[in-house]
C-alpha cells in the first residue's frame, strides 16, 4: 500500500514532468560542458607545460644566479600574529637563491610579540626609508632595518588586514617587481630564478606570474628548508594534495596558454610594481584580495588597450600547510568561495561583454558556469536526478549519463593530471606514493568532492549574507619542536 | 546505441584508457627506482675516481685512463656539469682533456643537439669547455635553435671563447634564429667579451639590428664601462627609442668619462620618464657637480621614482648636493619631503 503523501510526489513528478526534465537536462549540459572544458583544456595545459618547462635545466638558473643581471624583486611577507613561526620564515626567506632581492615583513599591528621576536633575531634597529605613498594604508608606527641582514626591511604598522598590510609593503618596494606571500610559507630556494624568467622574456608586457602552491604536510621540515619530501599520512591533506595538482596543472596552465588566467595565489605571486599600483594596490576589506588584483590588472588594461601579460609557471614551488581536519578545511573552502564570488560580483560587468575580449567572454563565462553556477547545480543534480529517475520521469540512460559526467569523468580529469605531473615534472617522491594519488584520485570523487560542493554552497549563503570575516585557521606549523610549544592559533584579521 | 548511452560509454573508456596509462607510468617509476640506487652507487664511485684524478700529480691520458661502459657517460657528464661550477683553472683543463680522453666530447655533441631542453642545455655548458672546431660549429648551429635557452647556453659556450671575431658569428646566428627575447640575459653573455668586443658590440646597436639585440649590446657596453664606447653611446642618446635613450645614458654614467655630461644635461630635461631617471642616475654615477640645480629641479618631477634618483644622485655628489638637499629639505612641498626622506635615509635617522 503506497502511503499518500508518496502517492502525491509522485502525482506531482508527473504532473510537471516535461518541466523537470528540462531542469535535469540543464544539470546534465551543465555538467557535459564542464568536462567539454576540461577535455580541451587537457592538451592546451599539455603544451603549455612543454613551452615553457624548467625541468631539468639547472644550467639557465644558475646563470642568472651568478650574473649581475636579475630583475630586483621585493618579498611582501604580511604577519599577523606569528610570533611562533615568524623568524624561521624570515630566514628561509633570507636563504632564497637570488642575488637582488629585498624581504619586507609588514607587521599588521600583531597583539602578540611577532615584532619583539623579529627585533631579537635579526638586530633591528630603526631607520628612515623614503617611500612612495602612491596607496593608501593604515598608520605606519615604524621602520626597521638591519645591520646583520641589510636585505630585510621590517614594516610595523596598525592593523589593517592583509590587503592593507601588501600595500604598505608595495609603498615601501625598492625593486620593479614584488613577490606576495603568506608569512606562513615555505619557498624552495630558486624559486625566485624560475619565476623571474617570464618578466625578462617579455620585460615591456608581462605584468603577474603565478607559481605553484604544494603541500607541505608529510614532508621533513628543518630550519624553513625541506629535507625530505612525502606525501601526507593522513587523508584530508592527500586528497588535498591531488586536488592542487589538478587545480594547477590542469586548469591553471590551460588559462596561462589562453591569455585568461584569473587567479595568481596570494600565497605566491610575482607583480609588477607599476601594474598594481595603477589600480590601485589591493582592494581592503576582500577575502579573496589576490584575485580581485589579478582582474582588476585585466580590466585596466583591456579598457585602455594596453598589451600586457599574464603567466603562470608550474616549476616555482611554495609550500603551505593544509588544513587536516574537516573544520578547518570546510572554513578555508567557505572562505575561498566568498573570496570568488566577490571578486566575480564586484566585476560583474565583465561578464560574456565582448569589450573585455576573452577576459569577459571566456574566464568569466567559465566561472559563471564551473564556479559561481557549478557548485549549485551538482549539489542540486546529486538530489535531483536519482529521484527523478526512481519518480520514473527519466530513463536509466539519462542517470547512467549523469553518473559518468559526474563521477567517472572526475576520474579521468584527476588520472590526466596525475600522469602530466609525472610524465613532465616527476615531483611525486616515489612510485608507492604515485599509486597512493592514482587510488585518492578515484577515491576523492565520492565523498569527498561532494563535501567541497556542500562548502562551496556554504561559502555562497555567508557570501549572500555578507560575511566579511576570515574565520581562525589552526595550524600546526612546521617549526622544530621547541618552537612549537609556542604556537598559537593564527588569524587573519580584516577590519 | 543513443546520445546518453554513448556519454557513459566514451567516460569509462576514457577513464579506463586514463588508468592504464597512469598503471603503465607507475610501472615504468619502479623500474626507474630499481636502476637508481645503482646509478647512485655509480655515481659515488666515479665522483671518487674524477676527483682522484684531479688531485693526482700526473695527467691521466689515453689508455690510461679507466676504462668506461656506455652506460658511464650520462654519470660522468652529470658528475662534471656539477664539477665544473666549483673547480677553476688547471683542474678544469685537466678535467676536460679526461672527457676528451674518453671521447665524451663525441657523446655532448649528439646529446646537444637532440633531447629533451634540459639535457641539451647541460651538454652545451660541457661543450663550452672544449675549444675545438667542431666543437663551436655545434655551438653555432644550436645558437639558431627556436628554444630561447638552448640558443642563450650556445652563445655562452662561444661567448667562453672570448674571442671577439666570434661576435659576428654569433650575431648572426640572432639574426637567423626565430626569436631571443631575454635581453638581459643576452647582455650578461654579451658583455663575456670586455673590452675586446668593444668593436663588434659598437655595430650590434645599429638601428638595422633588432631591438632587443640593440638593448642587449648597449647594456652590455655599460656593464663594461669602457671609455672607448662613449662616442657610440652618445650617438644613441639621440634615438627616438625611449628604451635605447634610457639604457645609453645608464651606460654612459658607468664609462667614468666626463664627455657624456651634455647629454646626461639634455636627458634630465627630457620628456620621458624614463630617460630622466636614468640620466639622474648617471649623473650621480659621474659625479657631474654642474648637475646639482638641474637635478634639484628634478626634486619636483611628478614622477616619484625620478624624484627619488635625482635626490640620491645629489646625495652622492657631496657636500654641494648634500647642501643643496638641506636646503630644500624646509620646503612643505613635494621637493622638501623628498630632500628630508632622503637626508634621514642615508645619515641613518630613525623617523
Amino acid at each position: 500500500m503506497i502511503p499518500e503523501s508518496a502517492g502525491f510526489a509522485y502525482t506531482f513528478l508527473q504532473d510537471h514532468a516535461q518541466l523537470l526534465q528540462t531542469l535535469s537536462i540543464i544539470i546534465f549540459a551543465t555538467g557535459l560542458f564542464q568536462n567539454l572544458l576540461y577535455i580541451i583544456e587537457l592538451p592546451a595545459a599539455w603544451l603549455e607545460l612543454r613551452r615553457h618547462s624548467q625541468v631539468e635545466d639547472f644550467d639557465s638558473p644558475w646563470q642568472l644566479l651568478i650574473s649581475d643581471v636579475a630583475m630586483p624583486v621585493s618579498l611582501l611577507a604580511p604577519a599577523y600574529n606569528e610570533e611562533a613561526g615568524i623568524v624561521q620564515s624570515v630566514q628561509s626567506m633570507l636563504a632564497l637563491q637570488y642575488s637582488d632581492f629585498e624581504v619586507v615583513v609588514i607587521n599588521d599591528g600583531s597583539k602578540d610579540k611577532t615584532l619583539d621576536r623579529l627585533i631579537q633575531a635579526f638586530d633591528l634597529i630603526p631607520v628612515t626609508r623614503a617611500c612612495e605613498q602612491a596607496i593608501p594604508h593604515e598608520r605606519i608606527r615604524n621602520a626597521y632595518g638591519s645591520k646583520s641582514f641589510p636585505r630585510l626591511l621590517v614594516i610595523d604598522k596598525e592593523n589593517g588586514g592583509k590587503a592593507d598590510a601588501l600595500n604598505a609593503g608595495i609603498n615601501f618596494a625598492r625593486s620593479p617587481l614584488f613577490c606576495v606571500m603568506d608569512g606562513d610559507s615555505l619557498l624552495e630556494p630558486s624559486v625566485l630564478l624560475r619565476v623571474v624568467r617570464p618578466f625578462m622574456e617579455d620585460a615591456d608586457r608581462m605584468v603577474a606570474v603565478g607559481g605553484t602552491i604544494r603541500i607541505v604536510n608529510g614532508c621533513e621540515v628543518k630550519n624553513g628548508r625541506i629535507l625530505r619530501f612525502a606525501l601526507p599520512r593522513r587523508f584530508l591533506p592527500l586528497v588535498q594534495t591531488m586536488e592542487y595538482v589538478r587545480a594547477f596543472l590542469m586548469s591553471r596552465l590551460a588559462m596561462s596558454r589562453w591569455g585568461i588566467l584569473t587567479i595568481i595565489s596570494g600565497a605566491f605571486g610575482i607583480f609588477r610594481r607599476n601594474a598594481a599600483l595603477e589600480v590601485g594596490g589591493f582592494t581592503r576589506g576582500l577575502v579573496g584580495e589576490d584575485m580581485e588584483l589579478v582582474i582588476k590588472i585585466h580590466r585596466y588594461h583591456r579598457e585602455r588597450k594596453k598589451a600586457y601579460q599574464m603567466r603562470y609557471v608550474p616549476e616555482p614551488v611554495c609550500w603551505t600547510e593544509a588544513p587536516e581536519t574537516i573544520e578547518m578545511l570546510g572554513k578555508q573552502r567557505r572562505r575561498w568561495h566568498r573570496g570568488l564570488l566577490e571578486s566575480f560580483f564586484i566585476h560583474f560587468r565583465l561578464l560574456l561583454n565582448p569589450a573585455y575580449g576573452r577576459i569577459g567572454l571566456a574566464s568569466f563565462g567559465i566561472m559563471l558556469v564551473m564556479d559561481v553556477l557549478g557548485p549549485l547545480l551538482e549539489i542540486a543534480g546529486y538530489i535531483l536526478i536519482p529521484l527523478f529517475y526512481f519518480g520514473g520521469i527519466l530513463s536509466l540512460s539519462f542517470l547512467k549519463a549523469y553518473l559518468a559526467v559526474t563521477f567517472i569523468f572526475g576520474i579521468f580529469i584527476s588520472i590526466t593530471s596525475l600522469i602530466l605531473e609525472e610524465s613532465e615534472l616527476h615531483r611525486v617522491p616515489t612510485a608507492k606514493d604515485l599509486a597512493l594519488l592514482a587510488l585518492i584520485a578515484v577515491a576523492e570523487n565520492f565523498g569527498y568532492r561532494q563535501f567541497n560542493n556542500i562548502w562551496r554552497m556554504a561559502g555562497w549563503w555567508e557570501y549572500v549574507c555578507g560575511a566579511t570575516h576570515w574565520g581562525e585557521m589552526k595550524r600546526k606549523g612546521f617549526m622544530a619542536p621547541e618552537v612549537k610549544k609556542f604556537l598559537k592559533p593564527q588569524a587573519s584579521v580584516s577590519k | 546505441m543513443t546520445l546518453l548511452d554513448s556519454v557513459w560509454l566514451l567516460s569509462f573508456l576514457m577513464a579506463m584508457a586514463s588508468l592504464s596509462v597512469l598503471i603503465g607510468l607507475i610501472a615504468l617509476r619502479l623500474i626507474k627506482e630499481s636502476a637508481l640506487h645503482r646509478r647512485e652507487e655509480l655515481k659515488k664511485m666515479w665522483s671518487r675516481k674524477l676527483h682522484i684524478m684531479l688531485n693526482a700529480s700526473v695527467n691521466l691520458e689515453g689508455e690510461n685512463l679507466p676504462a668506461i661502459k656506455t652506460c658511464d657517460k650520462e654519470v660522468i657528464c652529470d658528475i662534471a656539469f656539477d664539477m665544473l661550477r666549483i673547480v677553476r683553472g688547471k683542474d678544469v683543463e685537466r678535467l676536460v682533456a679526461n672527457l676528451k680522453g674518453w671521447k665524451l666530447d663525441a657523446w655532448l655533441s649528439q646529446a646537444a643537439l637532440r633531447g629533451s631542453r634540459g639535457k641539451r642545455i647541460r651538454a652545451l655548458a660541457l661543450l663550452a669547455q672544449f675549444k675545438s672546431q667542431d666543437i663551436l660549429e655545434i655551438l653555432l648551429v644550436a645558437a639558431r635553435d627556436k628554444d630561447s635557452y638552448v640558443q642563450m647556453a650556445a652563445l655562452r659556450g662561444i661567448a667562453n671563447r672570448r674571442d671577439p671575431s666570434l661576435l659576428r658569428k654569433m650575431v648572426q646566428a640572432l639574426m637567423e634564429a626565430p626569436h631571443q627575447t631575454n635581453t638581459l640575459m643576452l647582455a650578461d653573455v654579451l658583455k663575456t667579451f670586455r673590452e675586446s668586443g668593444v668593436a663588434e658590440l659598437e655595430r650590434l646597436t645599429d638601428s638595422a639590428m633588432r631591438r632587443e639585440i640593440r638593448l642587449a649590446a648597449i647594456k652590455a657596453l655599460g656593464m663594461i664601462g669602457a671609455g672607448k664606447s662613449v662616442e657610440t653611446l652618445l650617438e644613441l642618446t639621440e634615438q627616438p627609442d625611449q628604451d635605447i635613450r634610457a639604457q645609453s645614458l645608464m651606460a654612459l654614467g658607468r664609462t667614468g668619462d666626463q664627455r657624456a655630461q651634455e647629454a646626461i644635461f639634455a636627458g634630465l630635461e627630457s620628456e620621458s620618464y624614463p630617460v630622466r631617471l636614468s640620466a639622474a642616475q648617471a649623473a650621480g654615477n659621474l659625479g657631474l657637480h654642474h648637475a646639482v640645480p638641474k637635478l634639484a629641479n628634478l626634486l619636483n618631477d611628478p614622477v616619484w621614482w625620478v624624484r627619488y634618483r635625482a635626490a640620491s644622485a645629489l646625495y652622492q655628489l657631496g657636500t654641494a648636493g648634500q647642501d643643496m638637499l638641506t636646503s630644500i629639505s624646509i620646503q612643505q612641498n613635494v621637493a622638501g619631503e623628498m630632500a628630508r626622506q632622503i637626508l634621514a635615509e642615508r645619515r641613518g635617522v630613525a623617523a
